[in-house]
């Protein structure tokens, strides 16, 4: 791998390369360059998960002379996708370097082997959602149970915006979070369960299953959950197929490009 | 109707009569007589009071009996003008000279018992004859016995039996016992195809298609389990996606297809509603069927009153009673000046007939261009007040609306309300907000209190805004600082029986309303002047009868034509259906085309490129010589269709096998084969109607018709055979089939999954059919074979992406609407003609040319285009580039800016839908008017209030 | 499309729990019937399911209540929905509102 990053610098096919390096014990993303050569051999593999392309696009808004390679697992690698059907980043102009670690690359729900299931405690699973169930598995329950139980979730939240923040896909400039027309401001916790509920439906057809939000969530909201249900609804009734593909333009609720217009005549 | 209604330059003229027509095209005097409507037409608001107090119930005729209506009425809810009339036949005040309720209880006076006939005479330039048809009456068959037996219904009866606005709100009953059908039978051609007297042997052309709508809504309504069988001779879904329909409708939704032509029906029992019905089917048996309700699909006739009418203007009546009218001239009737549209020319569905209307606009227009905005009304306003540094002042306008809304809401209540809403100054009620005199004491009004938002709490801002808005203009105010509140329709006449629940409704409307318009800004709209030119693509017969009309209008065009020739397809053919040569009509447009020094022909030239949008496009051509940049305000497309070339029986294969095209080239050139051949034989369908093409191609039906008749000319013992899928020579053609079967022609049936078989045997060909009627299979041996070869679009994906319109799924050009905007596409500026829509007749290509140019013309004639108003904006700083708006916009006014990297709107081109507004993820697009913080405010405040 | 994006957003309120509150219909101007009873239908339907729960978060003055901040008016939601027995409605709020 190290061969292949510091050849990929030599001959000039990228300028710099994101990848992770070890700091004051923390495995944290690091831009590796030419003139370091060394360095790279400090660039680690192992769990560590950063959206290394959500930096790949800011770093080319800044500079966009320069080439970047990035580390990219399965679900980078989808992200990329989704951020190049949203125009963020040209196709190609971020040179991948692939790690395998998926269990069964380009799968719907193929789960993440970083993503460890953590156990949660017995209070989370008597009156919340153990972040570890699956939408069918939910949908078991008696709705209004399920309501009081996302009720609960949701209300635990310190509206950090880790979930926003750490999104790969999350590029907005202006978020419709803070947007105090929509959605109410100043409040603790943010208005329930609109506040959630917007940012899922702005998942539709970006979230790519990565887990970063959730693993971001200090109070454990299990949002993974919430955008799985999301992008199964938008690829069983859009047929849409999010990160998966590039020969598809950004998704909306509002516009189906492969509907062709109703064709009903109606008598004389 | 609404907006003919409102039309400043259209004057509505009812219960009026044309009586004499003098003078010639372009200086006509025309006699009127108007019958007295007994209501004062400027006085009567429309409320219903004089209907309800009316004690003399009878039949109500727009649904044919089938409910009641009273003596003073209105026709239907939606009538337009909004006005009660009084019927004198049944009125009791003209029988016995006492009642006078209506008069009594009108609140505004407007009823005039002694209103008078009047006789008075208009000039005008040209006549347009759009009177429609009338239905044909079964009565006069004993065998159908409609009259007689109350199962037996006509399809008009029907369509108001399933209108959710008729008699039985939508519920499929049968009128008589109100029982709930489990077996509904159509009879198509009734009236129709039909030489008895008292019958007509035309097609009508419409019914096929409203009989299979009507089965499938039956279904719709009743469930799925109602049997809806629909009995016929040759199913005609000869439109553009009609066939597909009928395929959903046996295939999906379970409509049942019987080929039978029933010969009489019976009650089921002596005392049974239930009818008989006893046919032959396909198979040669007999069978026999109940039937809860039977419908008659009843055809079109032109009506006696039609018929004196065109007596009186002296213009020619055809064989069946239609205006008599040329394949060349389509709309224009026989006397000069005088055009026809719609069914008055023979019988036609609504998109054809919407299609005729625009074409006989153009016709007209196209004669009286010199004469263009003489008469035309226009405004000039005040300067507009500067109101962005004041704080909102609202003056809010509650309309009693006589006692339209007075008589439920409580408006005091509602006024006093709407005194306590924050920001508002000023709250006034009136008995009538929209009449003349209030609208000049609103103007007042604003002045003297120095208002600078206007809320009217009254009727429907469809018809009233504007009036409102022009108010508002008058005062100095920009139109967009006005806000209207329903309690109307929307509360009072909704809501009649409940004055409290509505009362408090209305207090909620007028406080969403004040809550909007505080927020209000004032728009602005710029006209942004065009380029008063046409480009017309494709210079076929369709492209240049548009060049030629637009260039009649007075608006110079330009033609463009890839290859070296004008004429199309039309070059190929030789005469019309009616017999007319093609050959010397094309001639001689050709030569006005070149005469006509408005028109510049471009040939052998194709188009690369498009940029701009309605009234500034700049289109770039290819042609020999190099390119050229053509700048202009509208497009017409018209770039035509070409014939498959089958590779089915044996074509290209066998000398013998030839086309229809290929067939009218032989028969030019007076081909020696076509005298030696004996035996000839057409198939139809090849290509059409098929998985990969399932669309009918219509022309072909008539075109072997019509080719087997000249046949008949060169040798008239010849043996000719048509094999055929259904017949479909839909309205006056059905008497070139009828014709062609009495003169020996042999016509059989054959099915998709049994096709002939054709075989070489040496120069002549084996053609191996099922007989129907014999059910066995047969054999002739042919010297020559025609193939009805189906019609294909160009697929030209590169000029609708360059157009920016789109493609069906069989590559014909998408229209706006099939039904009410055939010729418009969604891009504003661009138009379409010709088979480019979809396979047609010459006659066919030439009106839809003209509804193009009379279309093209609404945009050309203003000389300028309207940008802003309520659009939308997009803020650059909040746009992330994803360009998501670009693919929602349906009237792709937005374009991603590449340098800036920002997605723009074009404010010529925005409709103001808000898709962009709901579909950005970064709330970058604002929708002026409606943006988000009016429309929260909105909601916050009724919720507040609830 | 409208027909899917509904769907996508009354599969999205089922699985929040709040299922049979979001209807589409198709009714023309010119059916005024219809428009009367699918209403009429709707609002007896969305009776019977009784008040939205979601108004159970947001007390009358139109403040959000937090685990901390209880309103005075209705009962905590997470108390409330525990204490009686687990998930059901509590009785102050289904005849409250």
């Amino acid at each position: 791998m190290h061969e292949k990053v510091l050849n990929l610098l030599e001959t000039g096919k990228v300028d710099i390369f994101l990848g992770y390096k070890m700091m004051a014990g923390h495995p944290l993303p690091h831009a590796f360059g030419r003139h370091n050569p060394v360095e790279v051999q400090e660039m680690i593999l192992g769990p560590a998960r950063y959206p290394l392309e959500k930096l790949a696009v800011e770093i080319l808004a800044a500079r966009p002379d320069l080439k970047i390679g990035i580390l990219a697992r399965d679900c980078n690698r989808r992200a990329l996708n989704v951020l190049t059907v949203h125009q963020q980043v040209a196709p190609g102009q971020v040179q991948v370097l692939e790690v395998s670690c998926c269990p069964s690359p380009l799968q719907r729900h193929a789960d993440c082997s970083s993503l460890e299931a953590k156990e949660f405690g017995a209070g989370k699973k008597e009156i919340g959602i153990d972040n570890n169930l699956t939408p069918d598995r939910l949908e078991a329950m008696e709705p209004t149970e399920r309501f009081s139980r996302w009720m609960y979730e949701f209300q635990k939240c310190l509206k950090c915006y880790g979930c926003r923040d750490i999104c790969p896909v999350c590029f907005c400039r202006e978020c419709s979070l803070e947007h105090e027309d929509l959605i109410g401001t100043g409040d603790l916790p943010p208005e329930v369960p609109i506040f959630h509920l917007v940012r899922a439906v702005h998942m539709a057809g970006r979230c790519i299953d990565c887990g970063l939000c959730e693993d971001a969530c200090p109070v454990d909201i299990p949002l993974r959950l919430l955008y799985r249900k999301v992008n199964e609804l938008v690829a069983d009734l859009f047929d849409y197929k999010t990160g998966l593909s590039l020969e598809q333009p950004p998704f909306s609720l509002l516009f189906d490009k492969t509907a062709q217009p109703a064709a009903a005549p109606h008598g004389a | 109707m609404v907006e003919c209604g409102r039309h400043l330059n259209i004057k509505l003229l009812t219960l009026t009569e044309v009586a004499e027509l003098t003078g010639r095209a372009g200086d006509f005097t025309v006699t009127l007589t108007k019958k007295p409507r007994y209501v004062d037409m400027d006085k009567c608001i429309g409320c219903g009071v004089c209907a309800e107090k009316c004690p003399r119930k009878v039949d109500d005729e727009y649904n044919l009996g089938l409910a009641k209506r009273k003596a003073i009425y209105l026709k239907y809810s939606q009538t337009v003008p909004l006005k009660y009339a009084i019927d004198p036949v049944t009125c009791i005040y003209f029988k016995k000279g006492t009642c006078k309720a209506c008069e009594k209880f009108c609140p505004s006076g407007a009823i005039n018992l002694e209103d008078q006939e009047e006789r008075f005479a208009i000039q005008v330039g040209a006549v347009v004859l759009a009177t429609g048809f009338a239905p044909f009456n079964p009565g006069v068959f004993d065998t159908y016995g409609y009259g007689r037996y109350p199962g037996v219904v006509t399809s008009l009866e029907f369509e108001r039996i399933l209108s959710a606005s008729g008699p039985f709100e939508g519920h499929v009953v049968r009128p008589k016992d109100k029982k709930e059908p489990e077996k509904i039978a159509w009879l198509q051609c009734v009236g129709s195809r039909d030489l008895k007297p008292g019958a007509h042997s035309y097609c009508s052309g419409v019914c096929c298609m409203y009989a299979i709508k009507q089965a499938v809504i039956a279904k719709e309504h009743a469930g799925a389990d109602l049997d809806a069988a629909i009995f016929f001779m040759d199913m005609r879904t000869y439109g553009k996606d009609f066939d597909r329909y009928y395929q959903k409708a046996e295939h999906e939704a379970g409509v049942r297809f019987v080929r039978s032509r029933v010969h009489s029906l019976s009650p089921a029992s002596p005392d049974s509603l239930d009818i008989r019905l006893e046919y032959v089917d396909d198979q040669g048996k007999l069978q026999e069927e109940i039937f809860d309700l039977v419908v008659l699909s009843i055809g079109l006739e032109a009506s006696e009153q039609f018929r004196n009418l065109c007596q009186r203007l002296d213009v020619k009546l055809d064989g069946h009673g239609f205006t008599s009218t040329s394949s060349f001239a389509p709309v224009t009737a026989s006397r000069p000046g005088v055009y026809v549209c719609g069914a008055a020319a023979g019988p036609k569905d609504i998109p054809y007939s919407v299609m005729e209307a625009s074409a006989a606009a153009a016709a007209a227009a196209g004669e009286l261009s010199p004469a263009r905005f003489s008469l035309v009304s226009t405004k000039t306003y005040p300067p507009e007040r500067d109101v962005s540094r004041e704080e909102p002042r609202i003056g809010v306008f509650v309309c009693n609306c006589g006692i339209n809304i007075s008589g439920v809401v409580n408006v005091s209540e509602v006024a006093a309300h709407a005194r306590s809403l924050p920001h508002v100054v000023y709250v006034e009620e009136n008995l009538y907000t929209c009449s003349q005199d209030t609208q000049d004491k609103l103007t007042e009004v604003i002045r003297e209190h120095g208002l600078n938002r206007v809320v009217v709490a009254a009727c429907s801002p469809r018809t009233h805004e504007p009036l409102f808005q022009e108010t508002m203009n008058n005062a100095g105010l920009n139109k967009y600082l006005f806000e209207m509140a329903n309690i109307r329709n929307q509360d009072s006449w909704v809501h009649a029986q409940e004055p409290e629940i509505a009362t408090r409704k209305a207090k909620d409307l007028v406080t969403m309303a004040v809550a909007k318009s505080a927020l209000l800004n004032p728009l602005q709209e710029a006209d942004l002047p065009i380029t008063q030119t046409a480009l017309v693509v494709g210079g076929g017969l369709a492209g240049m009868a548009a060049a030629l009309n637009l260039a009649q209008q007075g608006y110079p065009v330009h033609l463009v034509e890839k290859t070296g020739v004008l004429g199309g397809n039309a070059r190929q053919l030789l005469t019309t259906y009616r017999g007319e040569d093609v050959g010397a009509f094309l001639e001689r447009l050709e030569a006005r085309i070149f005469q006509e020094p408005r028109i510049t022909v471009h040939r052998q030239a194709s188009i690369t490129g498009v940029d701009g949008f309605v009234g500034n496009f700049k289109t770039t051509i290819a042609t020999g010589n190099g390119a050229a940049v053509i700048d202009h305000g509208v497009a017409v497309l018209a770039t035509g269709a070409k014939e498959y070339k089958p590779t089915e029986y044996l074509y290209g294969q066998h000398p013998g096998v030839i086309t229809q095209l290929e067939f009218d080239e032989m028969l030019r050139r007076r081909d020696p084969r076509l005298a030696q051949a004996q035996t000839m034989a057409f198939i139809q369908c090849v290509g059409s109607r098929e998985d990969h093409r399932p669309y009918c191609s219509k022309v072909c039906c008539t075109h072997s018709v019509k080719g087997a008749l000249e046949l008949l000319e060169v040798d008239p013992g010849a043996d000719i055979y048509v094999l055929y899928r259904d017949m479909r020579t839909y309205g006056d053609r059905e008497d070139l089939y009828h014709q062609a079967r009495n003169r020996g022609v042999i016509f059989n049936r054959y099915s998709r999954d049994k096709k002939p078989v054709v075989t070489a045997q040496g120069e002549k060909l084996r053609v191996e059919f099922r007989d129907h009627i014999l059910a066995r299979p047969l054999a002739v041996e042919v010297d020559l074979l025609i193939l009805a070869a189906a019609i294909e679009s160009h697929q030209d994906q590169s000029l609708a992406q360059m157009y920016r319109v789109p493609l069906d799924a069989d590559g014909w050009f998408l229209e706006a609407h099939q039904k009410l905007r055939p010729v418009d596409f969604a891009n504003d500026g661009v138009f379409l003609c010709g088979m480019a829509h979809y396979p047609k007749p010459l006659e066919e290509s030439i009106a839809q040319a003209q509804a193009a140019a009379a279309r093209a013309a609404t945009v050309l004639s203003k000389g300028t285009v309207k940008a802003g108003g309520l659009v939308s904006r997009i803020t650059p700083d909040f746009c992330c580039g994803c360009q998501i708006c670009v693919n929602v916009c349906p009237y792709q006014a937005i374009a991603f800016h590449d340098s800036l990297g920002v997605a723009q709107v074009n404010e010529v081109l925005c409709k103001g839908c808000g898709a962009c507004a709901a579909a950005c993820p970064c709330e970058a697009p604002v929708l002026l008017g409606f943006n988000n913080r009016q429309l929260y405010a909105q909601i916050r405040s009724v919720l507040r209030s609830a | 499309m409208t027909l899917k994006r509904m769907r996508f957003l009354k599969e999205l309120f089922a699985f929040m729990g709040l299922g049979g509150r979001l209807r589409l219909e198709w009714i023309s101007s010119a059916e005024a019937q219809k428009f009367v009873k699918v209403v009429s239908e709707f609002t007896e339907e969305i009776r019977a399911l009784g008040p939205n729960p979601v108004g159970r978060y947001t007390c009358e003055s139109g403040k959000k209540i937090g685990r901390r901040a209880a309103c005075p008016t209705a009962p905590d939601p997470v108390l409330a929905d525990t204490a009686p027995g687990p998930h059901t409605v509590p009785r102050a709020a289904a005849e409250g509102r």
